[in-house]
């Protein structure tokens, strides 16, 4: 008699999603680099950059002066948006919760508007990522009191419509800063709906240490949001340290959203659509899905980027158009699934 | 009840104290004598501005103000919740969209086809509301995340269009913020008759919408049919913001913030609730209005960014303050 | 006796013909009674015309800051009253003015055609987003609204003169572009916009095909440098605007014009505002200022 044993059968590593999805920003970072140019630029020029560098060809200068930085700062405004998104989802255990829908996006934003127009004096003295994280951070606040997640039961939607009310409070205020300086909205204007357009490397230096700060931070909250989804008290009891991992969360989030605004503007649903998309490749397990959401929402920007800027070829378009475009039907398709409430 | 007379008396003297403001401020100023004069009489000088200038404006401001907030309060009640507003369902998002698309598709639109579209495209996109949400129409919360979303979809939309195809400055463009300027007697129509209609509809539903604020079971254990009352309060209260909003464009706050002062005036029973809002939500257009013309003369701003201003801090005061929900 | 009559009736009549002023607009027809006194101009191409018949305007939509008229043609003028922005202007002022004659733009006023025309005979012509010849069309209404057709026809034709002379100094197959820099970004103004009309009046080309529909084209770093006129003017709204951030960019010194030192920093409210033959004039005299210096240090 024999026993028939079969070999276990091989599974591919739980982190297999990433290994994808590197290549894939890869990809798309080249393809953002030289699509869409009226110098019509190809891999060849990309190669040559890199091994023969010439800075009196146009193309050369096209790639590293234009295409680079704005391409640098899609990866780092994606990731930012995308795992401020997963964090706020995680804490607020709302899957509708996103730095657009929340309107701490539209804070930052206006507090932005305050500063670049010198509408209020002495705001423009101060480094632009902190004004920007006092206007998330007050954005923030007034969501949390808002939309009672001071107190137990959390109404999910009524979270969410506390952010929506303050989210257009905060977006009809800047528009009205905008008519009002007029001439010295520059800057302001054309950002009202998120755009790397005019990127340049002074953004890219501005955005990269903020975002990776908060990323790691992200990344170490990951274990403190996977035991918070088991539930608030299963968390205390295991020790978790519930008022801390809601601090730092909360400080993540904000660092995050207010790194991402300085440099994009109010970038829409970046955050609300990766976490989601995230979920359905590699599951729950914060531990993979902070790495994962940092490279979709990467890679989302960069496709996004790409295709603004061929959807009116030779002209440019913000990249929020398409994302609040395809945020938006995201947004609707979730609305009627009706569960508000995250796993 | 000395409460509701007491504001509403209140209300209505303020009421008629902006509308005097209003009718003698503004680039060019009339002083008080003189307006009596104009109304009575007419007064050579003053002729034009008074009767065919700021006395159509004053009137379209309030119905609309007015018809804006009783809106807000509908939804409010149907939604059940204080930060629901007509901008929730999507409609005014359908009518700029319509009006969009519409000066898009036929370059050679005339002007006076503004409103109509707007109306048609409120309507449409309650429809739409309505049929997406058919299968949770008992579920007011899910009805509001719906027209939310269908919102965000809407402005997604318009943006996109407006970036493919810039306006630019024109009557579309101006429309599409929010402003009473160059609105005349001949708007008056499209406004009137449906706050006319409406007004008796909305008092109706008021007492039904106090059972439905006990609770759904409640109601229907003291004879309410809820789904029916629900229908029928939004499809009143679309009407009512599509009417507004085709004459003078998206105003924003009024339908969030009148209900709001109204209940801090007067607590939470609809009926009394009604007069309250719609002289409330005439007053804050009428003060918007006014303040747009006087703030930088000659220069107008749109009524629509000066409501945001007055409306938002006060927003917030008021939110933090009132606890019933 | 009847002799008498009839040469009598016939002298009353032409006379009541001639004073009677009929002018074919963007919308259908101004009937005038007399030769307007007090006029009122809601764009300031309207104001060349004016200035060029030597009527005074007594308001003046000017977005609320006169200096928007370029000192020639002010200096021509009377002090006027402001009426606000063009987009929107204030009917309240335009009414206390009591004028007897209303010029509007057909594409930012048609809104208001109707209260206008309650206020006083409205003619209402091309203004914005004209091109060079729908601006002279637009000239020689306004000049027949005051009955002075001949005189304008005049200056028009001396106009023609003085660009032909221009034209003759300009002998050069160049490539010239304006473009404004604004809080909004930096548009180029194509070959179907009024100062693209002006350089083809030259006999210069525009770096853009002329069939280019569009007048204003909105241009980012790159389009500009793609563009690549041999001439670029670039008129600033405001001291911090989009252009300022293209030229931190190294891209910027790769275009032609930057290299060769025939980039310049012009007017926008002469290039672009002030549309009329006063305007058209400067700007020749200027271009032909740009082109004979840099030929001569070259």
């Amino acid at each position: 008699m024999t026993i028939a044993l079969s070999a276990p059968r091989w599974r591919p590593p739980v982190w297999w999603p990433l290994c994808v999805m590197l290549p894939g920003l890869a990809l798309a970072f080249a393809l953002s680099l030289s699509s869409f140019s009226l110098f019509g630029l190809g891999w060849m020029d990309m190669w040559r950059v890199l091994i023969d560098y010439d800075p009196t060809s146009i193309k050369h200068q096209v790639l590293v002066s234009l295409r680079l930085p704005r391409a640098l700062v899609a990866i780092f405004v994606g990731a930012s948006l995308a795992v401020a998104g997963l964090v706020m989802q995680g804490m607020t255990r709302n899957e509708l919760a996103s730095p657009s829908v929340f309107g701490v996006s539209a804070g930052a934003t206006l507090t932005f508007a305050l500063s670049a127009t010198g509408l209020w004096p002495g705001l423009s003295a101060l480094p632009i990522v902190l004004v920007t994280f006092c206007g998330a951070g007050i954005a923030g606040a007034l969501v949390f009191i808002l939309g009672g997640l001071h107190r137990a039961p959390i109404n999910p939607v009524r979270v969410v419509l506390a952010g929506v009310a303050l989210n257009f409070l905060f977006l009809s205020l800047t528009r009205a800063i905008v008519i009002l300086a007029d001439e010295n909205a520059y800057g302001v204007f054309h950002w009202l709906t998120g755009s790397i357009g005019n990127a340049t490397f002074a953004d890219v230096r501005l955005v990269i240490p903020w975002t990776l700060l908060g990323l790691i931070a992200a990344f170490w909250l990951s274990h403190p949001l996977n035991l918070l989804r088991l539930g608030e008290e299963r968390m205390q009891n295991l020790g978790g340290g519930l008022g801390r991992v809601r601090w730092l969360g909360s400080l993540t989030v904000i660092l995050l959203v207010a790194a991402g605004v300085s440099v994009a503007g109010p970038v829409g649903f970046v955050g609300l659509m990766v976490p989601h998309i995230c979920r359905f490749i590699v599951g729950q397990d914060y531990r993979l899905l902070v790495p994962m959401c940092s490279l979709t929402g990467a890679v989302l920007m960069l496709l996004a980027d790409t295709l603004a800027r061929g959807l009116r070829f030779p002209d440019d378009s913000p990249v929020g158009i398409l994302t609040t475009l395809l945020g938006a039907g995201f947004f609707l398709v979730l609305a009627r699934r009706n569960r508000a409430n995250v796993a | 009840m000395t409460r509701l007379l007491c504001s509403a008396a209140g209300l209505l003297a303020t009421l008629l104290l902006f509308a005097a403001w209003h009718l003698g401020a503004g680039a060019v100023s009339i002083a008080l004598p003189d307006l009596w004069q104009t109304l009575i009489r007419g007064h050579p000088d003053y002729d034009f501005i008074f009767w065919d200038y700021r006395l159509p404006r004053l009137v379209i401001a309030s119905l609309a103000g007015a018809g804006l907030a009783l809106s807000g309060l509908l939804v409010q009640g149907v939604v059940r919740n204080p930060l629901a507003s007509p901008d929730i369902l999507g409609v005014t998002g359908g009518a700029s969209l319509a009006v969009v698309v519409t000066t898009l598709a036929w370059t050679g639109a005339p002007v006076t086809l503004v409103p109509f579209v707007a109306l048609a495209g409120g309507l449409a996109s309650a429809g739409l509301l309505l049929w997406l949400a058919r299968s949770q129409l008992h579920q007011p919360t899910s009805l509001a995340l719906i027209g939310i979303a269908l919102a965000a979809l809407f402005a997604a939309a318009i943006d996109f269009l407006l970036t493919i195809n810039p306006l630019e400055i024109n009557s579309s463009l101006i429309w599409l913020t929010g402003s009473v300027w160059g609105r005349n007697w001949s708007h008056l129509p499209l406004l009137l008759p449906w706050l006319a209609v409406l007004l008796p509809a909305a008092v109706y539903l008021a007492y039904q919408l106090d059972l439905l604020s006990l609770g759904d079971d409640t109601a229907i254990s003291l004879g309410t049919r809820v789904g029916r009352v629900r229908i029928a309060a939004l499809l009143t209260a679309v009407v009512l913001a599509s009417a507004a909003v085709s004459v003078c464009g998206a105003i924003s706050f009024v339908g969030l913030v009148a209900p709001h002062m109204a209940r801090f005036l007067v607590g939470g029973r609809h009926v009394r609730l009604i007069p309250v809002c719609l002289l409330l939500g005439a007053i804050m257009l009428v003060s918007a209005d006014l303040f747009a013309r006087i703030l930088m003369p000659p220069i107008e701003l749109p009524a629509g960014i000066v409501t945001a201003f007055i409306g938002a801090p006060y927003f917030i005061f008021l939110i933090t303050r009132y606890r019933h929900w | 006796m009847l002799r008498l009559i009839t040469v009598l009736s016939v002298i009353v009549f032409s006379w009541s013909a001639q004073a009677e002023i009929r002018v074919q607009d963007e919308l259908g027809e101004l009937v005038l009674d007399s030769v307007p006194q007090r006029v009122v101009a809601l764009e300031f191409s309207f104001v060349d015309a004016l200035a060029a018949l030597g009527v005074s305007p007594v308001g003046v939509a000017d977005d609320g800051d006169a200096s928007r008229l370029i000192g020639p043609i002010r200096d021509q003028l009377d002090e006027w009253t402001s009426l606000g922005v063009r987009s929107q202007p204030s009917l309240e002022v335009i009414a206390a003015l009591k004028p007897d004659l209303i010029i509007a733009d057909v594409e930012r006023h048609a809104a208001v055609y109707e209260d206008l025309k309650r206020i006083a005979p409205t003619l209402i012509l091309k203004s914005r987003g004209e091109t060079y010849e729908d601006n002279l069309d637009a000239v020689l209404k306004v000049a027949e609204a005051f009955g002075q057709q001949d005189l304008m026809e005049q200056r028009i034709a001396e106009h023609h003169r003085i660009m032909d002379g221009y034209a003759a100094q300009l002998d050069s197959d160049a490539t010239v572009m304006f473009a404004v820099s604004s809080v909004k970004g930096v548009y180029m103004h194509g070959p179907q916009a009024y100062a693209g009309g002006v350089v083809h009046r030259l006999g210069l080309r525009s770096p853009l095909p002329q069939d280019t529909e569009q007048p204003y084209i909105q241009a980012t770093l790159e389009r500009l440098v793609q563009t690549n006129p041999d001439y670029l003017l670039v008129g600033e709204y405001g001291d911090q605007t989009a252009v300022d951030e293209f030229k931190q960019n190294p891209l910027w010194s790769v275009m032609a014009s930057v290299r060769q030192d025939t980039y310049v920093e012009t007017d926008p409210r002469l290039w672009s505002l002030n549309r009329g033959m006063i305007s058209a004039e400067i700007m020749a005299a200027e271009l032909v200022k740009l082109l004979s210096t840099s030929t001569a240090s070259r």
